[in-house]
């Protein structure tokens, strides 16, 4: 037995446990290993003869106290995981999911106030139209148009008038079928309407006002029409249309029409 | 297991009367009842452990109240988790393997912490360790007793003195017998690596208890 053995089995022997033979023979001749198992059982019994610790007298009753309060009511147990109202990981997931619902609800609320505003343009089609600031270069036809293009703040009025025509004011009256088949007509310009939406932001609810007097004039404009746009902060904006026929025309040159109907109107 | 309901309820020896606990019950045997609502079997094995785990914790922190806390909380743990334990292992080792870990958590949980020493603004020279303060004795020389309890409080402070990762492995061979298998799992390590940290911490204790060998 070498010096690394003896010790070896000095480190695994039990405390009480007798060296064996070897052992015992390699110590009587190695004076440091002699050392070395001496002070190893003297240091063992050292250790091992600490004063023991004995638990309080009340060790049980705090014990039953912490027992029961870990069972109290309002905590619900799901396996490994302890849920309780005052848990912080709850609290957090809850404020995480009522963030994310508000988040997605006001996405929405968004997205279809921008689509109401995209599709709504009030136009009121009438006769207090004749008495409207802008006026178009003058033509034989009449196109009353009063289009309001407004967004959250205070709307944008966009006016456009056209002089009014001597043809169109003695056939005004009209049944009230035909007058809303104006209407129909003038729903299906829209898409005209939606380019003087300046700022994609437009007063929602359109409203279009049935007038005794209202009628579509099937002639345009043979000059460009100007808009002049006063927006809410006083701004003006001059802008110029160009001529646009509905209806049926027939196309001469020159880029002069003529109506096909008889009346002018529809 | 049945649900508590009050703290009444947990009166060990008072919820099931007609049960008995025999002495020789093992504590697999013990946990069984335990599980299937004995309350008497889960207060014998309270008593079978409760000094053992006071101890070792307490040697493992050196804090006394700190070890009766954390006891307790090793067999909150046990309780709790009965419907789950596994009569793989010795329900020893199951126990103090809760122990260590909880002990071992608090040990860094104060290393975290990392408390000042009052001592450490009377050190003399930069590097230098600092001096621990000893108020003079002026009572009568010690007797005996007096150098035992001195000789305990050296071998405490030298166990504390180790590093964690050898004070549980020799804490638990020297102080508590354990074999050194019951150790590598316990500690969920190998066999190997207990004997040599046990080898190391005895080198460690050696060479700061040679006054007292």
């Amino acid at each position: 037995m070498n010096c690394k053995e003896f010790q070896i089995e000095i480190e695994e022997n039990e405390t009480d446990q007798e060296l064996s033979p070897t052992a015992s023979a390699h110590a009587r001749e190695c004076a440091s290993c002699h050392r070395f198992y001496t002070e190893q059982r003297a240091l063992r019994e050292l250790v091992g003869k600490v004063t023991p610790i004995y638990a309080p007298a009340d060790f049980d009753f705090r014990l039953r106290a912490r027992l029961a309060a870990s069972r109290e009511p309002g905590r619900l147990s799901l396996g490994r995981f302890n849920f309780s109202p005052g848990n912080p990981a709850i609290i957090f997931a809850a404020s995480f999911a009522l963030l994310f619902a508000i988040t997605v609800a006001v996405q929405q609320l968004r997205s279809s106030h921008t689509e109401r505003k995209a599709t709504a343009v009030n136009m009121q089609v009438g006769a207090e139209a004749t008495s409207t600031t802008v006026a178009s270069s003058p033509s034989t036809g009449t196109s009353n148009e009063t289009q309001s293009v407004a967004d959250n703040q205070p709307p944008v009025k966009v006016e456009s008038v056209r002089s009014s025509g001597v043809n169109a004011r003695n056939k005004a009256r009209r049944s009230l079928e035909e007058r809303q088949r104006a209407l129909t007509a003038i729903n299906s310009m829209q898409p005209r309407s939606r380019a003087l939406n300046f700022s994609e932001t437009v007063a929602p609810a359109p409203i279009v006002l049935l007038d005794p007097e209202m009628h579509i004039p099937l002639r345009s404009p043979l000059a460009p029409s100007r808009l002049l746009v006063s927006e809410h902060d006083g701004t003006r904006r001059d802008v110029s249309l160009k001529p646009v026929s509905f209806g049926s025309q027939n196309m001469l040159p020159g880029r002069k029409t003529s109506d096909s109907s008889t009346t002018g109107i529809w | 297991m049945s649900q508590l309901r009050s703290i009444d309820e947990l009166a060990f020896g008072a919820t099931v009367p007609q049960t008995i606990v025999a002495e020789s019950r093992s504590d697999h045997a013990l946990l069984e009842a335990t599980r299937a609502g004995c309350e008497d079997a889960f207060a014998e094995l309270v008593g079978r452990y409760r000094n053992q785990l006071t101890s070792y914790i307490y040697r493992m922190t050196n804090d006394y109240e700190e070890a009766v806390d954390l006891a307790q909380e090793t067999f909150v743990r046990v309780y709790r988790a009965a419907d789950r334990y596994q009569s793989t292992y010795a329900f020893s080792t199951y126990i103090y393997k809760i122990a260590t870990n909880l002990a071992i958590s608090e040990l860094r949980k104060r290393k975290r912490r990392r408390m000042v020493s009052l001592s450490a603004f009377f050190a003399s020279a930069e590097g230098e360790q600092p001096q621990e303060f000893h108020v003079p004795d002026e009572r009568p020389l010690q007797d005996a007793t007096l150098v035992e309890a001195e000789r305990q409080q050296a071998v405490a402070r030298a166990i504390m003195t180790l590093p964690e990762k050898y004070r549980a492995p020799v804490v638990l061979r020297d102080v508590e017998g354990k074999s050194y298998e019951e150790i590598a799992r316990i500690l969920e390590t190998s066999e190997g690596t207990v004997k040599s940290r046990i080898s190391r911490a005895r080198g460690l204790l050696r060479e700061k208890l040679r006054a007292y060998l």
